[in-house]
């Protein structure tokens, strides 16, 4: 009878160590594991390009995606073997604050002002821009006429109430997603005083004050939020209400306008253009968009974000992940997505012919837009919180997302006083700055 | 079975009997050479590491009790706290909302609240991805949104304040149905002797319920009660899935604010966030031991004809029929819902409702084509039948020797006791020192950690169902053939299969479902499906499609092994829970 036992006892056990041994021995040195922050069709795009680059190269790959969490991914160091090789990160602050675990890489030679965004310690080079975003665009369909010469702000701020006192609610918005938000502050800001926009985005680079400069309880900031609530207060503004707004993720507000049309228009970004040819039957000819606009003698400001990709120090030695990185920045690799749309690539070899948008979506002024540091009487700077790392970056309940979601439920949804909530927003913003 | 003496008269011999120890040392070194290879796994896996993480959170950063003041000084951690107690006072609600569903369906023979504990099989992520679905507030959207509306409620119910109802219906149907399965499942093991006493004496409903029902349901509600408020205190997967992101922090749970915010806490902080919450849970756990421990000493199986007149198709019998009916309805919704959704184009999911035109594959096709899916689903199956396997053989060893190893009653009742508590340890504890660990053992590749850890966090709570099934075993048939070692060990697992069983069914779904362990421990290389499908739930709207189609492929594979393996599974967590007959152990 022991043997019996023995044989229960070997018959399970051999098995799994065998079974131990094929699934440990599933993945080599070959495989470059890369973190992303996108989900559904944008994955789908970059898994395009990593087969492009797998078929090329040969080395496999294993992607995973971070979500709207990054920060709490990339700083989660609980094992190497979940750590990436090579990510994909949305906020060159965070880049910069993680530098002591990168591994710095080779330059890229177009836009130096897109470089210095990556810059670190040693004037070295963190990370290379993969994609780039346009995020200053009110998009809306052509049975809403096109905004005339000379349009403003107070204009927008005009015809928004017009279309709300007719019960056609003027804007969608995806208030669920904090980054959103954070767009409509910093495109705001930056047409009102773009120097400090400026000066903030260096002074709290890490999310601590560093050195002398504005705080956040400045003249232009409270009349960047008393901008917003003028908008955001409107009655009727949002299809559903403020409430349903709250809830609302990007994306569905991209169908609100150009799906079930509940709404005339939506601020956002060029990479909002698959989600319209992709999810809804609206003629991608008969799509418009306009600058965000400003009350001259302000520029029109040019918010602009992107995607640049890091290599981790653990990584460093791994040609394959050296090689990635160095593709990505290739045109090659842009062009893949780029002819999908909804994508932007600061390279210049990447030309007009490249992308898919029709000759009324002015690609070139789009693609320049991104690529210059400040074109021709307007302003460009990159979106503010993605340049904010620390306790000011973004990410579900943290940081600017949540300062901005609070403001967004004190003024449309609670209606609260505007200053009471404009104070609010300030002294959230200093007290995490101040690391209290 | 026939013999119906009153249980009341063999009380006081059996307690009498206790242990008789004989052959001291020998048969002590057997028995903790078979506690021996779980021992040494929990202790590198869960142990170790919980001791790093106790220590550290008293000298890291500050040092002292500063880490501890810190904690409390921050309001968004006292917010997370405090909305995980709320968890830990829903979760009782449920287990009493089990019971008395329970109560009319004792008598059925064929219960159709079995169906309702379906959906333990699915795993949190795909619950939360599901009711985030149906109450999404979109016009035409979802389903349970559109009835609010209709009846006049033009709250949000995704909004602020709201949210918590939302969360609280999707842990219900997630946990009722196996409360009540469990309840009655015990119910049908009622004391009818000393019922029938009771009535004689002309005891009430209510002194009945009070001195009979309730202590011959103790062990049951109490292992119920651990369960559910185990799945309550780590409660995450639900939380990222249901709540929008300008809801999450209203409704930040620690196990949650660990995970996003852990980092830039500060190692002292964050090791004392978690000693708090494994205090908590800790506690909780414990608490329900106490009633464990205080079995129904009915020495007997429960008579086999627990179908009474009165039960047919009577008025009576028919509207408690009804009521399962519309209940096992509203039970299906979820998934339907979810079934529904996958089977609409992308396009037609993101733009109408689930139960609108535009049907069609292409969702499945878009949740296969990018290649992601098949593969790890492979490597997920792979993983979840080997942690299962490993689980028993390390398991079985060390249950026996808590059963009938003849171990001191002192040490058997810490062994315990450390197991409740190791068993509810939420993996976010001992993460950090854990990862370190594993990083430094460096054991072949990605995988092979990520199975232990899983294997590790599964063997105290198999080995507390197991040691309860072996124990029930009748003690003449263990000891008849004890003089050959090996042989009583099968001999007692050839009576307890139903419980070994279950332990593997229960650990092969758990893995499969997990997205937390994948999360901390796995990352890319290790492939788990979950980990694809929580890649969708970034946006709920372009994505439902092939978000449902994925969580549709992820659910089919559990729900169709708790199906098929219902029944068993029930009677091993019931023999668990219920004494088996004969001889038991105390």
């Amino acid at each position: 009878m022991t043997v019996s036992r023995r044989d229960v006892l070997r018959a399970l056990v051999v098995p799994c160590l065998a079974g131990l041994g094929a699934a440990g021995c599933g993945a080599g040195d070959q495989t470059v594991r890369v973190a992303v922050v996108w989900s559904g069709w944008e994955l789908s795009q970059f898994i395009k390009v990593m087969n492009a680059f797998s078929e090329r190269y040969g080395y496999g790959y294993s992607i995973e995606s971070m979500g709207d969490d990054t920060s709490a991914f990339l700083s989660n160091e609980v094992t190497a073997d979940s750590q990436p090789d090579v990510a994909l990160v949305p906020q060159p602050g965070l880049v910069r604050s993680s530098v002591a675990r990168l591994s710095p890489v080779g330059p890229q030679p177009d836009a130096p002002a897109w470089r210095t965004l990556l810059t670190g310690p040693g004037l070295r080079q963190y990370g290379v821009w993969f994609k780039a975003a346009y995020e200053s665009m009110v998009w809306h369909r052509d049975d809403l006429p096109a905004p005339p010469r000379g349009w403003t702000w107070d204009r927008w701020v005009g015809q928004c109430r017009a279309l709300a006192r007719q019960g056609r609610p003027p804007l969608a918005i995806g208030a669920a997603d904090g980054w959103v938000l954070a767009g409509w502050f910093a495109n705001v800001l930056l047409s009102i005083d773009p120097a400090s926009y400026r000066r903030l985005a260096a002074r709290y680079a890490t999310g601590r004050a560093a050195g002398t400069g504005p705080t956040w309880d400045i003249g232009s900031v409270r009349q960047a939020l008393a901008r917003l609530a003028e908008l955001w207060q409107i009655d009727g503004a949002f299809p559903g209400g403020p409430e349903q707004a709250l809830v609302t993720q990007f994306d569905q507000s991209v169908l609100d306008v150009f799906g079930s049309r509940q709404a005339a228009m939506v601020m956002g970004s060029d990479f909002f253009w698959p989600i319209i040819t992709q999810y809804t039957s609206f003629p991608a000819g008969r799509v418009r968009w306009f600058p965000f606009p400003s009350n001259p003698p302000e520029k029109t400001p040019i918010i602009v974000g992107g995607d640049a990709a890091v290599l981790f120090s653990r990584s460093a030695a791994s040609p394959g992940s050296r090689r990635l990185i160095s593709w990505l920045a290739t045109a090659d690799a842009a062009r893949i997505w780029a002819r999908a749309g909804g994508f932007l690539s600061i390279n210049a070899q990447v030309t007009g012919g490249d992308y898919p948008y029709p000759a009324g979506m002015r690609p070139a002024e789009l693609i320049s837009a991104v690529r210059r540091g400040s074109p021709d009487g307007r302003a460009a700077a990159f979106d503010l919180a993605d340049e904010l790392g620390g306790p000011l970056g973004g990410g579900d309940g943290h940081g600017t997302w949540k300062i901005f979601t609070d403001f967004f439920t004190d003024v449309a949804v609670r209606r609260s006083p505007v200053t009471a909530a404009i104070d609010k927003v300030t002294s959230a913003l200093d007290g995490a700055a101040g690391g209290s | 079975m026939s013999d119906q003496t009153g249980p009341l008269f063999e009380i006081a011999p059996r307690v009498a009997v206790g242990v008789p120890v004989r052959r001291h040392s020998p048969t002590h070194w057997r028995a903790i050479l078979m506690l021996a290879p779980a021992a040494a796994l929990t202790l590198a896996v869960l142990i170790g590491p919980l001791l790093t993480t106790v220590v550290a959170s008293f000298t890291a950063t500050g040092g002292g009790l500063r880490n501890y003041d810190a904690v409390f000084a921050d309001p968004a951690i006292r917010h997370a706290i405090a909305d995980s107690l709320r968890w830990l006072v829903f979760a009782p609600l449920v287990c009493l909302a089990g019971l008395l569903l329970a109560w009319p369906a004792r008598r059925q023979r064929r219960p159709l609240i079995g169906l309702l504990a379906a959906p333990v099989a699915v795993s949190a992520l795909v619950t939360g991805a599901a009711f985030r679905l149906l109450f999404d507030p979109q016009p035409g959207h979802g389903l349970l949104a559109g009835l609010g509306r209709d009846l006049g409620l033009h709250s949000v119910l995704l909004g602020p304040g709201w949210i918590w109802v939302v969360l609280a219906l999707a842990f219900t149907w997630q946990w009722l149905g196996l409360a009540a399965v469990v309840f009655r499942a015990s119910m049908t093991g009622l004391p009818r002797d000393l019922l029938r006493v009771a009535r004689t004496l002309g005891a009430g409903r209510l002194r009945q319920a009070r001195s009979v029902v309730l202590p011959a349901l103790l062990p049951a509600i109490s292992l119920v009660l651990i369960m559910v408020l185990v799945a309550a205190a780590r409660v995450f997967e639900l939380v990222l899935a249901v709540v929008p992101g300008s809801v999450q922090d209203q409704v930040d749970v620690v196990g949650v604010h660990l995970w996003r915010f852990g980092a830039t806490m500060g190692t002292g902080e964050s090791a004392a966030l978690s000693v708090l919450l494994f205090l908590v849970v800790a506690g909780v756990a414990l608490a329900g031991l106490q009633g464990l421990r205080r079995e129904w000493p009915a020495g007997r199986r429960p008579s086999p004809e627990p179908v009474e007149p009165g039960t047919g198709p009577g008025p009576a019998g028919w509207a408690r029929h009804g009521s399962t009916v519309v209940i096992g309805a509203i039970w299906i919704v979820p998934l339907a819902a979810l079934a529904a959704t996958s089977l609409h184009t992308p396009r037609a999911a993101a733009g109408g409702p689930w139960w609108s035109g535009g049907w069609g594959w292409a969702s499945y096709r878009a949740a296969f084509g990018d290649g992601q899916l098949l593969p790890t689903l492979g490597e997920t199956a792979v993983r979840a039948l080997f942690a299962g396997a490993l689980l028993l053989v390390l398991a079985v060893p060390a249950a026996y020797a808590l059963a009938w190893g003849d171990l001191p009653q002192p040490a058997v009742r810490g062994l315990i006791a450390l197991c409740t508590v190791l068993a509810v340890l939420p993996p976010q504890v001992v993460a950090t020192p854990l990862g370190y660990i594993l990083d430094h053992l460096q054991l072949l590749g990605a995988a092979t950690p990520l199975l232990l850890v899983h294997v590790a966090f599964g063997v105290p709570l198999a080995a507390l169902l197991l040691r309860k099934a072996f124990a029930s075993v009748p003690r003449e048939a263990v000891r008849q053939l004890d003089p050959a070692p090996g042989s009583a060990l099968l001999a007692v697992l050839a009576r307890c299969w139903p419980a070994l069983l279950a332990v593997a069914v229960l650990e092969v779904i758990l893995v499969w479902n997990d997205l937390l362990i994948g999360l901390l421990f796995g990352g890319t290389e290790a492939g788990a499906a979950t980990l694809v499908l929580f890649e969708q739930t970034r946006q709920f709207a372009t994505s439902a499609g092939p978000l449902a189609a994925d969580a549709i492929v992820i659910t089919v594979v559990p729900l169709a092994l708790v199906l098929a393996t219902g029944k068993w599974l029930v009677r091993g967590l019931a023999e668990g829970v219920r004494p088996g007959g004969g001889d038991a152990r105390p």
